[in-house]
């Protein structure tokens, strides 16, 4: 860090803190597994954002087809191979990336902010509202995720945007259970009971005072969960109620290729690799996480 | 450096030049830095000092239950006549399990919760000291008589800690028993393979008062009747004065002063020991002192000499250079502080109601206040 | 509170929470887009039949009134009729439970007995090869889609060494040779005394059972690793240890049962996994279990059906929960205290 930005930093940041960072971030560089996932997932989202300019064949993301050009095997050309109707898997791969961050942030930036919000009130404030808050969660809860998000989406139109509403649908619930527990056992606190003695707003005491200790599991169940939300997402378009074809969903792809097996082995296996990196990217930097803020937080 | 120290007449255990060292994060951390010490076959000898004193890092060596690394083990521990640390961990783990009983600190967590008492004690009444049987082995003695002399013996055992109602205790779980209860139960347990040495973590502590003062005095009924060598750690001197022949007073990972253990209370020597017998609450006098300033040394970067000058009211520029001496070596005495120097005249010596005048105090009958 | 009281209050919970999943999943499965009577009845009905489908259906009515309909039925066991096959859903689901739970089984089964061990000995060899090799492994396995490890094993141990079948549950060589006794092939095939169609089906079934295993054998190896530390480190264990016990017996006895308990609850939620992830599974290996026939109602808008799995599934897996917590409350006493002291 260069002077000058360190000056900058001074004014928003107290010099204890910036160290305590400081020591933070050389205790997570001090795992390998953790950095190896940060960069698997930067250079993913990376590569996912600028999709239309990395990939070789941009316009093989959707409805094209080069019939002259099905199934060919690995290639300079095509170093992952073409699917059966001659688009570049690799490009598909990528473009398919978009999709599956677009899963995550949709489903995470609606559930965790619901969640955190429910579990808060239903911690702080217990009796009936928490009992009609936790019920709920208990009722999400009586399914394993991926059967409820294909019921929910059986009763939709299969497509992309439904299986996201079904999965967010069902995520707060995850985020208020976690809350819930943790606002429950610091709302005895001292420092809870001083605040509410000194008059502060409920507000005040929610989101100032026992939200910021819940932040690092929080921040550490999401990484966690992203990984998830993959597989489910993935999942579902697996079996067919997700991603629909032309638009190239990782899951979707898989079972495309399994049409194609053994002889044209690259469209799937490719498509459930990609799948599987980027899984395996949050789930090394979430276990990192969870070591670095000392947090037991389960999956 | 040379330290050799006072050492007990015919000893059972003796601890020479203990050194032992954390690898950390941050660096190299000498906790325990030359301790010497000694208990003879019947003697009852007590550690004792402040929390992170070392006192515990010693038992540990003793007991083998530090993991290595972190830690490093350095020195000679000598059991009945054999070198401890030379052994193998398989032969090490019979010496112990034949021999040696460890009581542990906190009642609450050293009796298995998953297990009713009998089933523990049965076991190891029955296969404490034994390491070596194997599976089959085990499950021929188990559903043998031989289980059932070896219940006989466990219920017999909590008779004689005064347990109360042995034959329904045999059946609950620990979680079921009160704190003294519990402790009686793990008395029992140490005593069930009848060692030679009963090492002791801060018995009783976690207890209640008048329920530690019961165990204490079943304590000494019970070294009395077993003819045991016991080894006390505590933080609490009126537990040692209660029980123990000899004390040692252990500060920043040294021994600071030994002597026997009414000669220690009469005329404590050492400024540190003197410091904790001051902060003994008195019930006649009108003010009590809180305890000695400061706090224990840092043992990442300790002072160069002696550990407790930094806190010391008498401390000189000599005390910060130099490990200090063991002076007035008796038999079982001697204190590791420059002012018994020969050349330093008695007058200057500090006494108790000296040193409590350094230390801070707070009226005896009024509360609060800072 | 007595212990029993406190599972009568959980289980009262259950229901309360099977019943609002019913009313979800019903609700749900009513708004569908398109009309069930006229799918039922082909593009070729006319339009008055299909209202008299409708009519006899329930459809009509408004939806509460529907789902007290259903309610009613359910109490007699009867689900309603499946639009895709014609017979009664509940025929269908005991039809084709069994092959699932047959499935599931088998993989509770390698997850328990490939998982526990390993995790000990990653335990005994803490940062050791073998830990970081279980660590590697557990690793690989969450991060992993089951159906992809699914697809691998059929192109490694199907097409490329050809050692084992890669769909079905039997070789249609033995159709006739086996009656159907329980639906679990597993016991059936014995039942009919043809040991060739069992070992068949131990065939049949070890790749399904091994990919749907995957991901909890490397959950159940990491809890059983890291609690095992845990308990390992605690005094009793010491104590134990210092009393000159085996240590085979320490580990084995008192050790690992205590760190059993996390491992407990793991499998309790693993559970859902695999009953969520068979749907996956089933699919890959043409496995005809109840998770195929959901994925075929839910494509085929089956909504009879799509409630009558749904509401299985959900109902097998608050069973499995619960029986975690009876068998918690027996491996350990604290938390029966727990569970007696709360509320």
């Amino acid at each position: 860090m260069s002077a000058e930005s360190a000056g900058v930093l001074d004014r928003f940041v107290s010099a204890e803190r910036r160290e305590l960072w400081q020591r933070s971030w050389k205790r997570f560089t001090s795992r390998p597994m953790s950095v190896i996932g940060l960069g698997i997932i930067i250079a993913i989202i990376l590569l996912a954002v600028f999709a239309p300019v990395v990939a070789p064949y941009p316009e093989h993301a959707g409805k094209f087809t080069d019939f002259s050009n099905t199934l060919q095997p690995p290639s300079l050309d095509h170093p992952l191979g073409t699917d059966h109707v001659g688009r570049d898997v690799l490009s598909r791969i990528l473009f398919g990336y978009r999709l599956s961050l677009m899963l995550v942030g949709v489903v995470l930036g609606f559930g965790v902010p619901v969640g955190v919000l429910l579990g808060l009130v239903a911690g702080y404030y217990g009796g009936w509202t928490e009992t009609i808050i936790m019920r709920a969660t208990d009722t999400a809860l009586a399914l394993p995720p991926l059967v409820m998000a294909l019921a929910i989406t059986s009763a939709l139109e299969p497509t992309l945007t439904n299986a996201m509403i079904a999965i967010a649908a069902l995520w707060w619930t995850w985020h208020a259970r976690l809350v819930q527990s943790i606002v429950a056992s610091e709302r005895g606190e001292e420092y809870v009971q001083a605040a509410k003695l000194a008059g502060a707003s409920t507000p005040h005491i929610l989101f100032r005072e026992i939200l910021p200790n819940t932040l690092s599991p929080i921040l550490v169940k999401v990484t966690l969960d992203a990984g998830f939300v993959i597989l489910i997402g993935a999942g579902l378009s697996f079996i067919g109620v997700g991603v629909q074809p032309p638009q190239p969903g990782l899951g979707t792809m898989v079972s495309q290729g399994t049409s194609y097996l053994p002889d044209s082995w690259w469209v799937s296996v490719f498509a459930g690799l990609a799948i599987f990196v980027l899984v395996m990217g949050f789930n090394m930097l979430g276990d990192g996480l969870r070591d670095l803020f000392d947090v037991e937080v389960n999956r | 450096m040379k330290l050799d120290e006072p050492v007990a007449e015919n000893p059972l255990l003796t601890v020479e030049n203990l050194e032992v060292g954390f690898e950390s994060f941050d660096g190299f951390a000498e906790v325990i830095d030359g301790v010497n010490l000694s208990i003879g076959k019947g003697e009852v000898v007590t550690i004792a000092g402040e929390t992170g004193c070392g006192k515990s890092v010693t038992m540990k060596s003793i007991l083998r239950l530090l993991n290595q690394p972190p830690a490093r083990v350095n020195g000679e521990i000598t059991f009945d006549g054999t070198e401890l640390l030379s052994l193998s961990d398989r032969e090490f783990e019979r010496v112990k399990g034949q021999r040696m009983s460890l009581v542990f600190q906190d009642p609450m967590s050293s009796l298995n919760p998953t297990f009713t008492i009998g089933e523990q004690l049965t076991d190891t009444a029955q296969f404490g000291g034994d390491s070596d049987t194997g599976v089959v082995e085990f499950f021929r003695r188990r559903f043998s008589g031989e289980r059932d002399e070896a219940r006989e013996r466990v219920l017999e055992m909590l008779r004689e800690v005064q347990m109360p109602d042995p034959e329904n205790i045999m059946d609950s779980y620990p979680s079921q028993l009160s704190g003294g209860m519990r402790q009686r139960a793990l008395i029992a347990q140490a005593l069930l393979n009848e060692p030679d040495l009963l090492i002791a973590d801060e018995i009783g502590t976690a207890l209640d008062v008048t329920i530690h003062d019961q165990i204490l005095d079943l304590l000494k009924d019970l070294i009395e009747n077993h003819d045991l060598s016991v080894l006390m750690i505590t933080h609490n001197l009126g537990v040692a004065r209660q029980v123990s022949d000899r004390v040692y007073v252990m500060y920043g990972g040294r021994i600071v002063e030994t002597a026997p253990t009414d000669e220690l209370f009469e005329n404590p020597k050492h400024p540190y020991t003197q410091g904790l017998i001051a902060s003994i609450p008195r019930l006649t006098g009108d003010e009590m002192a809180t305890g000695i300033d400061g706090s224990i040394p840092e043992y990442l970067d300790p002072p160069p000499g002696c550990r407790f000058a930094p806190r010391c009211p008498y401390a000189t520029a000599e005390c910060e250079q130099a490990r200090p001496e063991m002076y007035e070596r008796g038999p079982q005495t001697g204190v590791e502080c420059v002012l018994y120097d020969e050349a330093v005249p008695a007058s200057e010596r500090p006494t108790v109601e000296e040193t409590r005048s350094h230390m801070t105090r707070r009226p005896g009958k009024q509360t609060g206040g800072d | 509170m007595k212990y029993w009281q406190y599972l009568v209050r959980r289980l009262a919970g259950i229901l309360v929470s099977l019943i609002g999943l019913s009313i979800i999943i019903f609700t749900t499965s009513r708004v569908l887009p398109g009309n069930p009577a006229r799918m039922a009845l082909g593009a070729l009905a006319s339009e008055e039949q299909v209202q008299a489908l409708a009519a006899e259906m329930g459809l009509n009515k408004p939806i509460p009134l529907q789902y007290l309909d259903y309610m009613r039925g359910l109490l007699v066991g009867d689900l309603g009729t499946s639009l895709e096959t014609k017979r009664a859903v509940s025929t269908d689901i005991v039809y084709y439970l069994p092959a699932t739970l047959e499935l599931i089984t088998v993989s509770m089964f390698l997850t328990v007995v490939i998982g526990i061990p390993l995790g000990v000995v990653a335990a005994q060899n803490k940062d050791g090869l073998t830990d970081n090799a279980t660590r590697l492994v557990a690793f690989f396995s969450v991060s992993v889609p089951g159906f992809f490890i699914a697809i691998m094993f059929q192109l490694l141990f199907g097409y490329l060494l050809e050692w084992l079948p890669i769909t079905g549950r039997l070789g249609s060589e033995f159709g006739s040779g086996v009656s159907r006794f329980t639906g679990f092939l597993l016991v059936d095939t014995l039942l009919s005394g043809n040991l060739a169609a069992h070992v068949d089906a131990w065939a049949h079934i070890i790749l399904p059972a091994l990919a749907l295993s995957l991901a909890g054998i490397g959950q159940v190896m990491r809890i059983t690793r890291s609690s095992m530390i845990d308990v390992k480190d605690q005094d009793y264990v010491e104590a134990e240890r210092g009393f000159g016990l085996p240590s085979w017996l320490v580990t084995y006895k008192y050790t690992l049962k205590n760190a059993f308990i996390p491992t407990l609850t793991i499998l309790g939620l693993l559970y859902a996994s695999l009953l969520g992830n068979a749907f996956l599974i089933e699919l890959v290996y043409s496995w005809p279990g109840l998770a195929s026939y959901g994925v075929t109602a839910v494509l085929n808008n089956d909504f009879n059906a799509v409630v009558g799995v749904t509401m299985t599934i959900g109902v097998a897996f608050v069973s499995i929960n619960f029986l975690v917590d009876v068998l918690l409350g027996r491996v350990d006493p604290r938390i029966r205290l727990a569970m007696e002291e709360a509320t």
